[in-house]
């Protein structure tokens, strides 16, 4: 070992060969797999500078963003539906209400929902009654989880700027849940989702 | 023994190689070198997967570098909730590998209550190009080693080029009624880069270049 193994001028370089320090002092001289990897950087860069995958892929180029401005070739779609008050007994697991699968070939968004309920009994945010929902196996972000009506069948709660973006082929499922400890009387519940879908 | 190297048929100069000319490769020494537990047998993925990263394993001046998601291990992932989380590598960095297990998890009465990485899913997508790791978000049971897996860390196919700005861009989702803590590993090796004091001075007057030209 060299007893002065921090100031030696030479260091170990991939060939297995002792090289002089360069004037960075830490940095190993590049090897050819260092090419390889440049080379790819210069190309995936190349891409980029064309405007990124998209640019090259087949499909529909639209002038707006197709969830912000539903396009020419879009369709819209509107998932209405009501069940009745699961019980009494209230089994506290969810129930679906609504549910729908997304066409092959389309993108899609939902723009608006509605999750009421009609029956007696039931306070806002008391736990009650809670809706989700699920895109394939994950619920939506902030949807997952709400205990309160959201919108009406008159005036749907518009998800303004912020929509649900579908992919193709995902199963949108809305499910209520009524805890075993709900004290509800009849009335329905309702789930709506309003959106378009537009081709890929 | 007299045959003809392909990449020299590829530049029109056909030549013969000698066994003694023959290139030998000295094996990389690193973690996956040591992990005498593992079998490379020529049909299982981690071995190939494995040879996908010989070029990274072989260049000079990259090093490792390690995220954990989310970088407090006490952040609890809320009942049928997504963790939004970015992570900021260096450009020219590439995403080879990554680990996932679930930590803890308490019911909604806040009793300590078991949990499996199944409860979990994830998905990566690299900001720049906006493509994602995998085509929807994957469950986290299939990206978690249990104690008798070998197979540590979970390798990509290849390694993945994430470009400037360097962001890729992790969502955890929490399929139950269970707040539950997890982690996610991400393995990248990002170039190194050393600056010197002649950068730092151009940088500085470049600065001050601009700053002067902004008045």
């Amino acid at each position: 070992m060299s007893p002065r193994p921090f100031n030696c001028n030479l260091i170990p370089a991939g060939s297995r060969m002792l090289v002089p320090r360069n004037l960075q002092q830490r940095l190993y001289p590049p090897t050819e797999f260092n090419r390889c990897l440049e080379d790819e950087k210069e190309i995936w860069q190349q891409i980029q500078r064309c405007g990124g995958l998209m640019s090259i892929c087949p499909g529909k180029k639209y002038n707006d963003p197709p969830w912000v401005k539903m396009p020419q070739q879009g369709k819209r779609f509107s998932y209405i539906n009501s069940i009745a008050l699961p019980g009494p007994p209230f089994t506290g697991t969810d129930t679906l209400v609504t549910s729908f699968r997304v066409p092959l070939g389309y993108d899609g968004c939902i723009v608006s929902v509605v999750q009421n309920y009609t029956g007696q009994g039931f306070q806002e945010g008391d736990g009650d009654l809670t809706w989700r929902i699920q895109l394939n196996q994950r619920y939506v972000k902030n949807y997952g989880n709400t205990n309160v009506q959201i919108g009406s069948m008159i005036t749907p709660y518009n998800i303004n700027s912020g929509q649900i973006i579908l992919l193709s082929g995902q199963l949108v499922q809305y499910f209520v849940n009524v805890a075993t400890t709900a004290n509800l009387n009849g009335g329905r519940i309702i789930c709506s989702l309003f959106g378009w879908w537009w081709p890929r | 023994m007299i045959g003809i190297i392909p990449s020299d048929v590829r530049a029109n100069r056909p030549s013969v190689a000698r066994p003694q000319n023959t290139v030998v490769i000295p094996q990389i020494v690193d973690g996956f070198s040591y992990n005498t537990q593992l079998l490379y047998l020529p049909n299982r993925y981690f071995p190939n997967a494995l040879a996908q990263l010989d070029i990274l394993r072989r260049a000079a001046n990259m090093r490792a570098r390690w995220f954990v998601i989310p970088d407090d291990i006490d952040t609890p992932l809320q009942p049928y909730d997504t963790l939004y989380y970015q992570i900021e590598m260096a450009g020219g960095s590439y995403l080879w590998g990554y680990n996932f297990n679930t930590i803890s998890a308490t019911d909604p009465d806040g009793d300590p209550v078991a949990t499996t990485a199944s409860d979990i899913l994830l998905q990566m997508v690299d900001s720049c190009t906006g493509v994602p790791l995998f085509q929807d978000f994957v469950n986290g049971f299939g990206n978690s080693i249990t104690g008798n897996s070998r197979a540590i860390p979970i390798l990509l196919t290849q390694p993945r080029l994430i470009l400037d700005p360097g962001l890729v861009n992790i969502e955890l989702s929490n399929r139950t009624a269970n707040t539950i803590f997890c982690q996610l590993l991400v393995m990248s090796s990002e170039p190194c880069k050393v600056i010197t004091e002649e950068d730092r001075v151009r940088d500085w007057t470049l600065g001050l270049a601009g700053i002067g030209g902004m008045r």
